[in-house]
């Protein structure tokens, strides 16, 4: 420490002072299953529910078995609620895209859509190490920095694409989860993350000013009063107010603060009765912990939900009072779910209100086959065995692009355990010639 | 004896470690790749100071500007603020100053405001010369520090004269039955020592 070095030269311009410590290491396995990081993670037990799932799907022969039940007005009540109960990892992301009748941009689009340098460079970098480190998918010890790039490379698009949105620190953490449950799946969690937005309608929870969850702080406040007065109160006397803790809980969607495997339950929910449901789960959350926080005082009740996730509890108590007392939606398939239209796709009608998905999209191929990332042949591949040198020279050109990330995150194997900054490494991956 | 409790707010730019900072303090913990703080997040320590002692409610906010916007709570009642930026980035200090322009604006009159240099730990790297940001610590009459979460330089140092400044700030307070502020209420101190239940390594 100190004051010395005062007179060190200074190092050659450095752009971007947040970059990624990088080591590049070349994913083991590339093509990761669905829901594998969550798998691995939390070893959840299911077997129930996959009886049921296979039960239910078995009647249909199709490479589409989730679609064609949908399909099937008739099971698609059954389904409906199923799907409130729980999916089974390996049904869900199909499950979730197919209910909000997602539709993925192509590969070509999604790489056309340029990078938001600006935002990228001053925010989003400096939170795609930080947003679930401890999943393997995010992990660099297991995946190097693949699932960070991909994780970077979405919101910065998405910010490029939505200039009103942009991004808004808690899309991380939603995006980061659609990753890990996705299998990795880089261009439907792009498609996801709009349909979410738009679909639901919350693209003012995360814009300048954020009108849209102002409005909904306000409303839960009302239903919080109404549905838990003592509670509330309780809260009010201790000083605990609504933007310090549900503010949060809605701008990430649960991600950040509930473990992930009820975090899951909750989306499967959401996808069904939609982002009207937020409030509700909240409510439900107090509810399940009322007695505990009747006891606490301000600090405490905020450190409570603090560790939230680092609680064990049954998602399925947890959400049981969900329903209870709700009147039965005529048909929570019709009427209720609007088929998400996506903006550049402008040849599909808005007329369609069933969830009945249009006609299937020449981009979808088999889901179940998931990988990790767009096409990699389609990029540039590296020598394989390059070995980055920490102390090779480096000509530092003026300005780095956030495409070399794009470009250079695929396949660049390095067997070297020391870190290194991104504009350093891509420098050398730059100036050395692969072909 | 008493207790006094208080608020502070950490601020600053994103990824200077406001997060890491607190924790290291309330928890000594370090993670390298501290999850991003999203709107806040609530930590306490009870602190013995030669005067008495006083409970920190640490109110560590998120960096993003964006949620400034909505967080009318940051500030009500903070007797104690820390504004935080990173020695490696010169953009990180240049907001330093907007920072108290913000809360002498918006925040009580009596604020104690501390300034802390982060990562030191990471000297080579260093942007700000630290002349420069004592004189200019200086002129604006805030105590300066340099610390450094992963080692823990100065952190302790620096909360416990954070501690004192608004012991000292806030005693007239204390022989009155705090009638009209609850965040600097006087409690008989609680016997229960307050611990998080959340386990090593968690979300903060």
């Amino acid at each position: 420490m100190g004051t010395g070095n005062l007179s060190r030269p200074k190092k050659p311009q450095v752009i971007y002072k947040h970059s990624l410590r990088i080591e590049f290491i070349t994913p083991d396995n590339q093509k990761a299953e669905i829901g594998e990081f969550i798998f691995t993670s939390q070893r959840l037990k299911e077997t129930s529910l996959n009886e049921t799932w296979s039960k239910l799907l078995g009647n249909y022969k199709s490479s589409k078995p989730i679609e064609d039940l949908l399909k099937d007005t008739k099971n698609c009540r059954a389904l409906t609620s199923y799907i409130r109960q729980g999916i089974p990892v390996k049904w869900r992301w199909q499950t979730w895209k197919s209910y909000i009748n997602l539709v993925v941009i192509s590969e070509n689009q999604y790489k056309k859509i340029p990078l938001d340098r600006q935002m990228a460079d001053s925010v989003i970098i400096k939170d795609v190490h930080r947003t679930f480190p401890e999943y393997k998918y995010f992990d660099k010890k297991f995946f190097g920095y693949y699932g960070q790039y991909a994780l970077l490379r979405v919101l910065a698009k998405f910010s490029s694409a939505y200039p009103d949105v942009g991004y808004c620190q808690g899309m991380n953490f939603v995006v980061g989860f659609m990753l890990i449950v996705s299998g990795g799946n880089e261009i439907e969690c792009f498609s996801m993350l709009e349909a979410i937005i738009y679909h639901f309608n919350i693209g003012k929870f995360f814009s300048e000013d954020m009108p849209e969850l102002k409005k909904a702080l306000g409303d839960f406040d009302i239903s919080f009063q109404k549905s838990m007065n003592t509670l509330y109160w309780h809260f009010k006397d201790n000083e605990v107010y609504e933007d310090m803790w549900i503010l949060k809980w809605f701008i990430t969607l649960f991600t950040a603060v509930l473990p992930l495997k009820v975090v899951l339950n909750i989306w499967d929910i959401l996808m069904v009765d939609g982002i009207s449901i937020l409030p509700q789960v909240a409510l439900c959350l107090l509810k399940y912990f009322e007695q505990d926080l009747l006891t606490k005082d301000g600090a405490e009740i905020l450190c409570f939900f603090n560790s939230l996730k680092d609680k064990n509890f049954n998602p399925s108590l947890l959400l049981s009072s969900l329903y209870r007392g709700r009147k039965r939606t005529k048909t929570k398939a019709e009427g209720k779910i609007v088929p998400f239209i996506h903006p550049r796709a402008s040849s599909h009608s808005e007329d369609q209100r069933t969830c009945q998905p249009e006609e299937p999209l020449p981009s979808q191929t088999n889901f179940r086959h998931c990988e990790i990332i767009e096409n990699p042949e389609d990029l540039p591949l590296a020598k394989p065995n390059l070995l980055l040198r920490k102390n090779s020279k480096i000509n530092y050109k003026n300005s780095l692009s956030l495409d070399d990330f794009y470009e250079s995150s695929t396949i660049i194997e390095s067997k070297n355990e020391e870190t290194f900054d991104a504009h350093v490494i891509l420098n050398d991956l730059i100036t050395e010639d692969f072909d | 004896m008493a207790t006094m409790e208080c608020k502070i707010v950490t601020l600053g730019e994103g990824r200077v470690g406001k997060t890491s900072l607190a924790l290291k303090y309330v928890k000594n913990e370090f993670h390298k790749d501290e999850i991003s703080t999203v709107n806040a997040n609530y930590l306490t320590k009870l602190v013995q100071i030669p005067q008495g002692s006083v409970q920190l409610n640490i109110w560590d906010t998120a960096g993003q500007e964006r949620f400034r916007a909505i967080a009318s709570n940051y500030y009500r009642q903070a007797k104690g603020a820390l504004i935080v930026y990173d020695i490696t980035d010169r953009k990180s200090f240049d907001k330093v100053v907007s920072w108290i322009k913000e809360l002498k604006s918006q925040a009580e009159k009596n604020i104690v405001i501390v300034v802390a240099g982060n990562k030191c730990d990471m000297e080579k790297e260093r942007q700000i010369n630290r002349p420069e940001a004592l004189e200019f610590c200086r002129k604006m009459q805030i105590r300066h520090f340099d610390t450094s979460a992963k080692s823990g330089n100065g952190v302790e140092e620096m909360f416990m004269e954070l501690a004192s400044q608004i012991f000292e700030a806030n005693k007239g307070e204390l022989g009155q039955s705090g009638r009209n502020s609850r965040r600097g209420k006087i409690t008989v101190e609680k016997t229960k020592h307050r611990e998080n239940s959340g386990k090593k390594g968690g979300c903060c």
